[in-house]
């Protein structure tokens, strides 16, 4: 069976290297022998690949523990959902993972072309392939999942009880598959130089992948920010680690992309910047996966040393020099067609928003890899707080005064109306805070921004429909259905911004009025924080001698008010030395109850019949839940965004009453 | 002349944003002493807040229902080479252990000498997690 998978693997690498070679050589789309064959070769690596993932997934289903991937990160005591997902609990299973993403994507280029249509689909095909092989190596040569063990144990390691959490089902697979989408539009961006083919055609064609890798990757990001908050028992839910900062990066520099390719559809500018863009996402990319597997930075996220170092950060080399190259090459081409009419215009607002995120983008960049510079700086999370916040602030601010404006020129009706309702709002919500007691500005201010940015996005959205309704006689409830179905990225996009609104709220609330105490407690004794008491009931356990949970039962109420058992557990597992924390919280819109156990000794040595007293911490985490809510309109936006284009279409529908 | 004034709002919003970060530099960056340096020091480093990196030596003890944290930081030279055999610190540290606190494991503590020798660490960051990929 390992041996299967190990074949199948070396197949698809020699595939995929034949392939780029075909696609090379072979000229212009389905003119010759070689580019008809290439594609056929896109088409097996896939099939290839997808056959090596379903013989580890078994292998790991079936505990073939003489695979020495199976026998390092399952074990026969894990539930279901933890096998399948150790697959990617590791670096070789996680490589093949990426490896096969990529596989997916070329296979979905080939299956989604139309004949004649796609001139840069060869070198479009041969960059993702050329990755994919990249990608094949690494798991052939430097980590194969396949290796085995010259015997077969009774038993597994088992996975890493940090791991044991449900984020570990979506937070890797998500991130990866992100990682490995954005492969595509760059691909796009090498052949459309390559190609001198500078116009248009690129950006509409890396669109909706630029959008479902921005999103992939934003939801991984979200997920295991939750998952940082339910596990790692410190109640915080991002710490500017630099894998964090890793996923981060690349995720702002594609948001920046996303809104410039739309002024380079719309108005024939931005060329060069986007192409610079999607080169510094790959990049960026690359750069993260060359941090998570060397030793030059630390971070809780790192593989360790790992052999790989080298490879990431060749291919990171390349795909820099090489692009860089390519952009000198087509200069000429790369020339703006635009000229910005008005400061107060669409252009001006975007190419603003461009340059605060990529400045922020930047700045995460800089503050994450000064260490590897200087051996013993240490960068502290203030200042990311306090560089990187206040820029993406403004940017939020600019979200909100965007859409107020159109393209050109501003239309000073609409425009009156959105600033003046959407600035009430948040005038008013400021009001609420002050006489609530609220004084600290640097929390009033993002939550001001936010309601505005919030109000105005569904103040225009609201006077489209008004428009709509009154030009085409439809009906209120039709008219906001319709309209957002004709134009689904522009609304889609409203609503991001509405999420990401929505998510700094609750950012804020959390970081800025949190309440955190600590307590020993003895079974029977109460503690409070804030309006909340919790009592400490008994400490109980079940397991055995490979893995072992250990939890306090607590009741927790408001005020009088009974809101139910709180159990926060500790894990203990033979792989590990120590014990893993899992913490209670009670979710509300208003503020979590957080409860983390941090141990426990007898009340009394000689006598363990009188119980055990535990140390807790407990914490009141304000609008921690918006985060997550946010995270949720995230989705729905991002896939709006996604969507393709409605078939049924009448044209007087289409397009926007308002534009 | 429209382009020099979108260069001119362009730079002062460079400016603007370099500022920025410098400011968030000065106040958010700071240095960490190996075991060694640290120990050669004290005399002159008296009641003010450090950082130390080091590795955790095995033994570590927690009491206090689990809420304080008492260990020995072993030095770990240039290289990244742990040297048990040279002096280590005894850090004393009262707070959530992190999870990932093990034996073996590189971390930062963060605090003050205390007057009988040991360190009264406020922050224990754990870093490396070796353990993703066991050799």
């Amino acid at each position: 069976m390992a041996e299967l998978g190990y074949i199948t693997l070396v197949l698809a690498f020699a595939a995929s290297l034949f392939s780029v070679a075909a696609l090379i050589f072979g000229g212009k789309e389905g003119t010759s022998w070689l580019n008809r064959n290439a594609r056929k070769l896109v088409i097996a690596v896939f099939i290839l690949v997808t056959v090596a993932v379903v013989i580890l997934e078994t292998a790991i289903l079936t505990h073939h523990f003489e695979i020495r991937y199976v026998y390092q990160y399952t074990s026969k005591d894990m539930s279901l959902i933890y096998l399948i997902s150790a697959f990617w609990a590791g670096n070789a299973g996680s490589l093949l993972f990426w490896s096969w993403m990529i596989s997916i994507c070329g296979f979905v280029l080939v299956i989604r072309q139309r004949p004649g249509k796609r001139e840069l689909t060869p070198y479009t095909l041969a960059v993702v392939m050329a990755t994919k092989a990249f990608f094949t190596m690494l798991v052939l040569f430097f980590s194969n999942p396949f290796a085995r063990l010259d015997h077969a144990p009774s038993d597994g390691l088992g996975m890493n009880p940090l791991l044991e959490n449900p984020g570990m089902l979506l937070h890797p697979p998500t991130l990866l598959a992100g990682w490995a989408l954005f492969t595509v539009p760059f691909a796009f961006a090498v052949s459309a130089l390559i190609n001198n083919k500078l116009d248009n055609t690129w950006i509409s064609y890396a669109r909706r992948w630029t959008v479902m890798a921005w999103l992939l990757l934003g939801v991984g990001n979200i997920i295991g920010a939750w998952w940082a908050y339910a596990v790692l028992g410190w109640g915080g839910y991002w710490a500017w680690d630099p894998i964090e900062n890793a996923g981060l990066i690349p995720w702002l520099l594609s948001t920046a992309f996303i809104h410039s390719m739309v002024v380079q559809k719309r108005r024939g500018g931005f060329k060069l910047w986007n192409i610079t863009l999607i080169v510094a996402v790959f990049t960026t990319i690359m750069l993260g996966a060359f941090l998570t597997r060397s030793d030059i930075l630390q971070s809780v996220h790192t593989f360790g040393r790992t052999q790989m170092d080298l490879p990431f950060f060749g291919l990171m080399a390349v795909a820099l020099v090489g692009s860089i190259g390519l952009i000198i090459w087509r200069r000429k081409s790369l020339v703006s067609e635009m000229n910005i009419n008005s400061f107060l215009s669409r252009e001006a607002a975007f190419l603003l928003a461009n340059f605060l995120i990529v400045g922020a983008a930047v700045i995460t960049l800089t503050g994450t890899l000064a260490p590897a510079f200087s051996e013993t700086l240490t960068i502290e999370e203030s200042f990311f707080n306090q560089s990187v916040v206040p820029i993406l602030i403004a940017v939020i601010l600019l979200a909100g005064l965007c859409i107020t404006i159109g393209w050109r020129r501003p239309d000073a009706r609409r425009l009156r109306f959105t600033l003046i309702s959407s600035g009430t709002a948040a005038l008013a919500v400021t009001a609420g805070l002050l006489i609530a007691g609220i004084r600290e500005w640097y929390a009033i201010i993002p939550v001001l921004v936010s309601v505005f940015t919030i109000v105005s996005s569904i103040m225009v959205w609201l006077s489209d429909v008004h428009s709509r309704k009154r030009a085409l006689s439809e009906n209120y409830a039709a008219a906001s259905v319709n309209l957002v179905r004709s134009n689904r990225a522009r609304y889609g996009g409203y609503l991001v911004h509405i999420a990401i609104a929505i998510m700094a709220i609750g950012i804020v609330g959390s970081s800025v009025y949190d309440v955190e105490e600590y307590a020993i407690l003895t079974p029977g004794e109460t503690m409070t924080i804030k309006d909340y008491s919790v009592t400490y009931d008994n400490l109980l356990g079940d397991g055995d001698d490979g893995r072992m949970e250990v939890w306090a039962v607590l009741s927790a109420y408001k005020g009088d008010k009974y809101l139910g058992e709180m159990k926060p557990v500790r894990v203990f597992h033979r792989s590990y030395d120590g014990s893993v924390g899992r913490v209670a919280i009670r979710y509300s819109l208003i503020e979590d109850l957080y409860i983390s156990l941090s141990g426990w000794e007898p009340v009394d040595k000689d006598d363990h019949s009188k119980g055990y007293q535990a140390g807790f911490m407990v914490e009141v985490n304000p609008l921690v839940t918006w985060i997550w809510v946010g995270g949720g309109v995230l989705l729905v936006g991002g896939l709006l965004c996604y969507w393709p284009r409605g078939k049924r279409q009448s044209p007087s529908s289409s397009g926007n009453p308002q534009s | 002349m429209k382009n020099k004034r979108f260069l001119f709002g362009g730079t002062i919003i460079g400016i603007a944003i370099i500022f920025l970060a410098v400011m968030a530099f000065q106040s958010g960056s700071g240095y960490y002493y190996t075991v060694a340096e640290a120990l050669h020091e004290k005399d002159n480093l008296g009641q003010s807040s450090i950082r130390i990196q080091g590795e955790v030596a095995p033994g570590h003890q927690t009491s206090g229902a689990g809420q304080n944290l008492f260990f020995t930081l072993m030095h770990v030279d240039d290289d990244g080479n742990t040297c048990p055999d040279e002096p280590g610190i005894e850090v004393n540290f009262t707070g959530t252990v992190p999870n990932n606190f093990e034996t073996g494991r590189h971390v930062v503590v963060e605090g003050r000498f205390d007057n009988d020798d040991s360190f009264n660490a406020t922050k224990v960051i754990t870093a490396c997690a070796s353990r993703y990929e066991p050799a």
